[in-house]
């Protein structure tokens, strides 16, 4: 718009006269009547003046008929000061001419009232070119008895109006100014009526200040100039009628001056009057809109909502825009109103005229800003910002006081445009102007809150809680320079602890615009602003009223993770009663059962499922990374709780130059019962302290986390002393299997408080006899006090298996036992008299025998694989609890983890049964192993020892009792099915294992190897367990005892045989049968007697049954022909199956008679 | 997740493309006639939610000075859109025209269908500048900025870094500096 004919016409030298932009002009002022209101005098407060002046500013507007019965509108202007050189231009556009005066003082004495009167009449004098009328209003005297009359001097020669205060009293002062108003009017209206009858030939040439040297010497009855003077006139006649309420006048006036001054080219003069239309227009067709609705402008301001009210407000200024021109009712609609498009023209037309003129920049200026706000109101936003974009091009030589005051006129502006980035811009650009060297008093105060005030435009506040966490935000450039500035700002205010916190803000909020570099060295500033002040995380009160929330580091140091740690171990409550939880049928299962246990679960998504302890300290891990490339000190690093008082351990931690993920443990007690709510921690780092709120930082997911605080619980320490006096703690203890030995454990207190319930439970994972612990002295020290402690007796049991894993080789230890005889008896027939005398003590047949020993020694390397140490883990768990935990349902538990080593002592690596002497008993024949390095003393019965040599292996015999009937006898009812040989197996082996143990002895360490596990073939069965039958044998009617019964030769002697059946079922099939027969004592049986002895009777009975409890019986009588020793074998044969024999056989000892 | 990302990847490239058939139709300056046209001294390229996505200048001492005109040009962009008044059926007119211009600089905004807007700022001394050629470059931006969307690795609202967006650009700031 501005073009460069503004520096040719242009005089350079800049006129001083019209220096005083009024920057808050509007087009309605062109109406009103330019009244000043002065304060005089000292006595008179400044407050009670202003609240004078608003009382006339109200009267602003009067209606007055004039002489043709016509209402007039008419609207004054109170200002409070006008610079006399503004007032020169009142020809130029009359609504610049100071009309009226006011003056307001109060005075006590004569004195004052004269200076108040001389000054009243000196201002007359400064105004006099343009004064039509004048008011003084003095205060405190001349009202009334109460106050003091004095009579003004004689040089005052104007209306003194005297009120005793300005309240009450003075109640009448709107209806003076009224009055005032009007008699300024009459003059007004009488000046107009005077110019308007001029003659067309005679008018003068009206001139702006400028101008005068201009006309000097030039015919002004030359046509031009009598047309410029006409024109000119016109338009002056029309800035006339728009004072004097004659809106359509004026606008006629105005039509017809643009039309003459275009046709001579007076570019200022059309200027002045294309703005004079401009205004006219406005005024007629917004006659009442121009106060009221820059207010409702204004108020939207605030909320900050501009679009939308502007909308709104533009329905209005539609809507009005059909109100008919209430001035001239009786006239016509004018016909030559603009359309609002015009009106801009006609502005803008007039501001390029201005342009011309370097010395009517002023008037420039201020007709951009009038039409800026018109075309705010008309909500034609562009051409305002249009016109509001050429007024930074106006060069004007203002004071840098003015310049400011134009930057913040443009500021307001755009804001209520809605243009905040404009808006913002000017006010920095104030700002600066506030500070510049150009600027005599630099005033960093107004700097500062201006620039305060601007970050809104940039989208910026001091709130880092208005910040979103991630995406876009504004324009980071600009954005980062703009909160430098603040802090410079601030800096120089020297409010340090404001510097502070917007540098502490800015490496908050702006910390991923930053870059490397930038970091640094802002942290560097922060780090010397903040020596100044520190920074602390409360918000920051100014004396304007301005809180300036509380800013955190939180990025210096990074936090990349957060976790909440467990107690340790032995440190972590236990649920008393475990209340066993509902998992549903499934393991896993994705499905939600019940909507509303879905709902919990998320709510409580940060709380955690482990406890924590009152009293007990509790830790945090954190992972930091230093950003800076410095060491940087993070000292006081404290977490931020909420719910139950925590108390917390500062931490300080220097983080290596650019370390990454640097641990951090922050550690705290809670100190109450309750929710524990963890919402982030507090550093102290480059003097600042911050607060870091998780949900605040970026890496951490969760926003706050929130844990269970269950009661203190007491803390109990338990070990194992081992050692022969008991006084090692150790977790491995090594055993020989089968040892038993006894261990302490020690329970001490070392908590705070006295234990009062204890519990020990083992878990020794394979076999529950392997440690026992007796608690019977516990109940004894129980409570338990601090610092006491408790000695618990814990018996140790090397729990092994002794019986060789192989099945047991009967043959190889048969052919060992026998090595060399061939005829063996079948089984049914197994009879081996004499055999437990080579069995009762080891024979060097078969402890060196070569076959033996090579059979051994092939099984001996076969269980040497077996032979390495066997580790147990075993754990014994002490739980134990005291009030106010116990109450709670909530206990600790100490656990002692113990490595039991078994190391074999000594195996049985093969067995075999064999009938003993008596029918009760059987002797068990065992081939012991020793396993050690050491020599082993195995005592197998009562008083029997036996020294096996390390490595060596040796064969016992144990008499056992025979497995009772009681025990096995059911077996014998059906043994067809698998399932009852091997429950007979097992009954049989059971017995067995009850009856014999092995105890072994070495190096002072005793224990004891057991048979458990033995697996018994089935002749082996039937000599463990007892027969069913019952033998009673009668020899010539005397019961046979077990000597030999001296018969001679020839002597008939009678047997009977009563078997008898002690099962409580009858037996079926039953087959007895004697035999007689001769053992040579060398393994050799003789049972071809046939020649040495006869039988009368028979050697065979068969019984189709024998009932429960009941006998056979069987008679026969035998003599025998050749002296010497026969036994006679008596058995009895069930259904083919089961046979028993009578043991030991009946023996006769026949000698010659 | 992986997968559910690009799934929607590959939906915005199906979208750009169709949208990009569309920009194709426009009356399109050939690249010839770009070349002589090229005085724009900063281009910038600006995000949905009015924050920068790219930007460059020729000169760049004065940079931040450049970012501020942009930015307070925003002002105006937003009100262009505010009160244009859309017809259904009609699509609107891409090309704001001059926003504002200041002694050295003219400023000119464009804004796409997604409220991306490319501000160009020109050398004020260019006065020879045609309307015409002006629209040609920003619908020459316009569809580079398509073909940077296309990118599948392109995150949109992130920052624009592609080479050939790079080349387009300083082709069209290049002339002055020869």
């Amino acid at each position: 718009m501005r073009s460069a004919v503004s520096v040719i016409l242009s005089s350079p030298l800049p006129d001083p006269n019209m220096s005083h932009p009024d920057y808050e002009q509007s087009y309605h002022h062109h109406s009103a009547l330019l009244i000043l209101v002065k304060h005089l005098g000292e006595e008179l407060p400044q407050k009670n003046f202003l609240k004078l002046f608003d009382r006339i500013n109200k009267i602003n507007n009067i209606k007055i008929v004039d002489s043709l019965g016509v209402n007039r509108n008419i609207w004054a202007r109170y200002i409070k000061d006008y610079p006399v050189g503004n007032n020169d231009w009142g020809d130029f556009q009359t609504h610049r001419r100071l009309l009226g005066l006011i003056t307001i003082g109060k005075c006590k004495t004569q004195i004052e009232l004269n200076e108040i009167c001389r000054i009243h009449e000196s201002l007359k004098v400064k105004y006099t070119t343009t004064l039509y009328d004048s008011r003084c209003i003095i205060l405190g005297i001349n009202d009334g008895p109460n106050t003091p009359t004095f009579v003004p001097p004689s040089f005052f020669k104007s209306r003194g109006l005297f009120y005793a205060t300005d309240g009450e009293e003075s109640a009448n002062l709107e209806d003076t100014i009224s009055e005032f108003l009007s008699s300024i009017f009459w003059v007004l209206e009488s000046k107009r009526h005077e110019r308007s009858r001029e003659k067309i030939e005679r008018v003068s040439l009206l001139l702006a200040p400028f101008e005068k040297k201009d006309f000097v010497g030039l015919d002004m009855e030359s046509r031009s100039n009598r047309k410029r003077s006409l024109g000119r006139m016109t338009k002056h006649l029309g800035d006339l009628c728009l004072q004097a309420g004659l809106h359509c006048d004026a606008l006629n006036h105005y039509h017809s001056a643009v039309e003459i001054l275009r046709s001579i080219n007076d570019w200022l003069w059309l200027g002045s009057a294309c703005e004079g239309l401009g205004a006219a227009t406005m005024c007629v067709r917004y006659p009442n809109a121009g106060k009221s609705l820059s207010v409702q402008r204004n108020s939207s301001l605030q909320e900050g909502s501009h679009m939308k009210t502007r909308n709104t407000s533009t329905k209005n200024t539609l809507g009005m825009e059909i109100l008919e021109p209430s001035s001239l009712p009786a006239l016509p609609p004018p016909t030559n109103v603009l359309s609002n498009e015009e009106i801009l023209k006609a502005y803008r037309e007039s501001i390029v005229h201005y342009s011309k003129y370097q010395n009517a920049g002023v008037i420039e200026t201020e007709a951009s800003f009038k039409a800026a706000r018109i075309a705010v109101e008309l909500n034609m936003i562009l051409h305002a910002a249009n016109f509001l974009q050429n007024i930074v091009f106006i060069n004007l030589v203002i004071p840098e006081e003015q310049k400011i005051q134009r930057l913040m006129t443009l500021s307001d502006l755009y804001t209520k445009m809605g243009f905040m980035r404009k808006a913002s811009f000017y006010q920095r650009l104030a700002a600066s102007r506030y500070v510049s060297a150009r600027n005599p008093q630099t005033d960093w105060d107004q700097c500062y809150s201006l620039m305060i005030q601007s970050l809104t435009g940039h989208r910026l506040t001091l709130d880092p809680a208005d910040y979103p966490m991630n995406g876009e935000n504004g324009w980071g450039r600009l954005q980062k320079q703009v909160l430098q500035d603040v802090v410079v700002a601030a800096r120089r205010v020297g409010h340090s602890s404001l510097a502070t916190r917007h540098m502490t803000l800015l490496l908050q909020v702006m910390w991923s615009e930053l870059t490397h570099a930038e970091r640094h060295e802002a942290a560097l500033q922060l780090k010397g602003i903040a020596a100044q002040c520190e920074g602390s995380p409360v918000p920051l009160v100014l004396e304007s009223g301005l809180v300036i929330p509380p800013a955190n580091l939180i990025h210096i140091p990074t936090a990349e993770s957060f976790v909440v740690h467990k107690l340790r171990q032995h440190l972590q409550p236990m649920k008393m009663e475990k209340v066993k939880e509902d998992y549903g049928p499934f393991l896993f299962t994705p499905l939600n059962f019940g909507s509303m246990e879905r709902k919990s679960g998320s709510t409580k998504d940060s709380k955690l499922s482990y406890l924590w302890v009152a009293e007990e300290e509790c830790e945090v891990k954190v992972e930091l990374t230093n950003p800076l490339p410095f060491e940087l000190e993070v000292s006081n690093m404290r977490l931020l709780t909420n719910g139950v008082v925590f108390e917390t351990l500062p931490l300080t931690v220097t983080l290596p130059p650019d370390a990454v993920k640097y641990p951090v443990t922050l550690a705290g007690t809670p100190k109450e019962v309750g929710e524990l709510e963890i919402s982030g921690y507090s550093t102290h780092t480059l003097g600042v302290k911050s607060n870091c709120r998780l949900k605040n930082l970026p890496k951490i997911h969760q926003s706050q986390f929130v844990i269970e605080v269950v009661p203190a619980l007491p803390l109990l320490e338990a070990k194992i002393l081992i050692g022969p006096e008991n006084e090692k703690t150790s977790s491995v203890i090594s055993l020989y299997a089968g040892e038993r030995t006894v261990y302490d454990l020690v329970l001490q207190n070392v908590g705070r408080g006295p234990v009062e319930v204890v519990e020990i439970i083992v878990d020794s994972g394979l076999d529950s006899n392997m440690i026992t612990c007796d608690i019977t002295p516990l109940k004894d020290h129980l409570p338990l006090a601090e610092d006491e402690q408790v000695r618990l007796p814990v018996t140790f049991f090397a729990v092994a298996n002794f019986v060789s894993s192989f099945p047991p080789d009967a043959g190889s230890m048969r052919s060992s036992l026998f090595s060399g005889t061939n005829s063996f008896p079948s089984l049914s027939s197994s009879f081996r008299p004499g055999m437990y005398d080579h069995l009762t003590t080891p024979t060097p047949s078969f402890r060196s025998g070569p076959s033996s020993l090579n059979s051994l020694s092939s099984q001996f390397n076969k269980l040497n694989i077996d032979n390495s140490t066997k580790g147990i883990e075993c754990r014994i768990k002490v739980r134990y609890s005291a009030k106010p935990g116990l109450d709670a349902g909530y206990c600790r538990v100490a656990s002692v983890l113990l490595h039991i080593d078994i190391t074999n002592s000594i195996l049985i690596s093969n067995w075999d049964v064999l009938p003993a002497e008596t029918s009760s008993q059987f002797y068990m024949v065992l081939d012991v192993v020793n396993m050690t390095n050491q020599e082993v003393e195995v005592k197998y019965t009562a008083n029997k020892c036996i020294l096996i040599e390390e490595g060596e292996s040796c064969r016992v015999p144990i008499p056992v009792d025979r497995c009772p009937l009681s025990k096995v006898g059911k077996y014998f009812q059906g043994e067809d099915s698998i399932k009852d040989i091997v429950d007979l197996n097992l009954a049989c082996s059971d017995h067995i294992a009850s009856l014999v143990e092995v105890d072994w002895e070495l190096g002072g360490r005793k224990g004891k190897a057991s048979l458990k596990g033995i697996t018994l073939s089935s002749h082996m069965l039937d000599i463990v367990r007892m027969s069913p039958i019952s033998w009673d044998v009668h020899i010539n009617g005397e019961e046979a005892s077990g000597a030999p019964m001296m018969v001679g030769i020839g002597e008939c002697i009678q047997i009977q045989i009563v078997a008898r059946n002690s099962l409580p079922w009858p037996l079926k099939d039953i087959s007895l049968s004697v035999q007689f027969f001769q053992d040579y004592q060398n393994n050799t049986y003789n049972f071809n007697l046939d020649t040495r002895l006869a039988m009368a009777g028979p050697s065979h009975l068969h019984l189709p049954i024998v009932l429960e409890h009941g006998s056979a019986d069987y008679c026969f009588n035998v003599v025998f022909f050749i002296p010497g020793q026969y036994k006679m074998n008596v058995q009895c044969v069930s259904q083919g199956k089961n046979t028993w024999k009578l043991v030991p056989p009946v023996e006769f000892d026949v000698h010659d008679a | 997740m992986c997968l559910h990302s690009l799934v929607i990847r590959l939906k915005r490239f199906l979208i750009v493309i169709l949208f990009k058939c569309q920009v194709s139709d426009f009356p399109h300056a050939s690249v010839n006639d770009l070349r002589n046209i090229n005085m724009a001294v900063c281009v910038s390229l600006i995000g949905k939610e009015n924050a920068p996505k790219y930007i460059t200048c020729l000169d760049y001492e004065k940079e931040l000075d450049f970012h501020y005109k942009i930015h307070t040009s925003l002002d105006i962009i937003e009100e262009k859109l505010n009160s244009s008044v859309k017809t259904v059926n009609d699509t609107r007119e891409l090309y704001l025209g001059l926003l504002y211009a200041t002694e050295e600089h003219k400023i000119f905004g464009y804004v796409t269908n997604t409220k991306i807007k490319i501000v160009i700022i020109i050398d004020a001394n260019h006065s020879s500048l045609r309307d015409n050629e002006i629209r040609a470059m920003f619908r020459n931006l316009h569809a580079a900025y398509a073909d940077v969307v296309c990118n599948p690795f392109y995150i949109p609202g992130e920052p624009i870094n592609s080479k050939k967006f790079n080349s387009i650009v300083e082709g069209m700031m290049l002339s002055k500096k020869i």
